[in-house]
């Protein structure tokens, strides 16, 4: 293993630009507006290295969608309620782990504000992601940065 | 009890109650009761109640005077206090995760911190109770 490779001191270690992205499914993925996901880590990826992708969707979701969601590169989590808690657990976790340095959320939902401030708290770099036309005014206050991807709306 | 049982540490608890869920008038909850029935599994070291924008002052007064310190939410609690939760699954000085709560929702705090290493308790009335989350905590106490 190279020396190098793993000495901090000379800033060759770039976890900070490691990237975690959460997808909001049940905001994001409707019937009315169509994402690329793969789209999506590709210009999240702009910001830094996605080392981790999730997609949180309700027990509605088809089996197709979940394989399109593996086959695009993210894990689908599967939740029989509200996703909202499921993916704050998962983004608090990554708050704890030094391999992460941003936290990337894809979502339409103020609900989550409570999240984005306890990301912000924990002196993480927060990206919210979204269309242009749906991205929330609270939570682009408080992102330090936005990714903004094209959506198809379906009439 | 063994011998080796004095010398044990008691269990370091953190307590966190849904309000909106589990405190309604319709329902009569003595919080003392659910200090005793917590207590039997350890220390309470924090003991926080999560209330929404509705709770009235009285309501407060109350929560205050019974030892359990109000947190406020604008909207829905739920995600308030799984993030709490979530910092105290990372607390090294606490072991239990203690939820109020009868709500499913927050399924994958427990999930998380039993992954963790804690132990884990519910508590919650009837009816309405998750069955999901009486059968993944460690622990479940009906009120």
């Amino acid at each position: 293993m190279s020396i190098i490779g793993n000495c901090g001191l000379f800033g060759l270690n770039d976890s900070k630009k490691h990237i975690a992205l959460f997808v909001d499914g049940p905001h994001i993925i409707t019937r009315r507006s169509n994402f690329d996901l793969n789209l999506v880590i590709k210009e999240v990826s702009k910001e830094g290295k996605v080392k981790i992708a999730k997609v949180f969707l309700d027990q509605y979701a088809s089996d197709k969608l979940i394989e399109a969601m593996t086959n695009q590169g993210y894990d689908a989590l599967i939740s029989i309620s509200d996703i909202d808690v499921a993916l704050s657990v998962a983004v608090m976790e990554q708050l704890f782990n030094p391999a992460i340095g941003q936290i990337a959320i894809m979502t339409t939902s103020r609900e989550l504000a409570p999240l984005f401030e306890r990301v912000k708290k924990h002196g993480r770099k927060l990206i919210l992601v979204g269309a242009s036309d749906t991205l929330d005014n609270q939570l682009k206050a408080i992102a330090d940065d936005l990714v903004v991807v094209k959506h198809r709306i379906r009439r | 009890m063994g011998i080796f049982d004095f010398f044990k540490r008691k269990k370091r608890i953190a307590l966190l109650v849904d309000g909106p869920n589990v405190i309604r008038k319709d329902v009569n909850i003595d919080l003392s009761v659910v200090r005793k029935k917590v207590s039997t599994y350890g220390n309470i070291t924090t003991a926080e109640v999560f209330l929404d924008q509705y709770a009235s002052d009285k309501l407060i007064h109350a929560m205050k005077i019974q030892k359990f310190k109000p947190v406020f939410s604008k909207g829905d609690v739920d995600i308030t206090m799984a993030i709490r939760a979530m910092e105290f699954v990372f607390d090294k000085n606490i072991d239990m995760i203690a939820l109020m709560t009868r709500d499913t929702d927050y399924r994958p705090v427990i999930v998380k911190a039993k992954e963790l290493g804690k132990d884990t308790l519910v508590l919650g009335t009837q009816p309405g109770f998750s069955v999901a989350l009486k059968n993944t905590a460690d622990y479940a106490i009906v009120i």
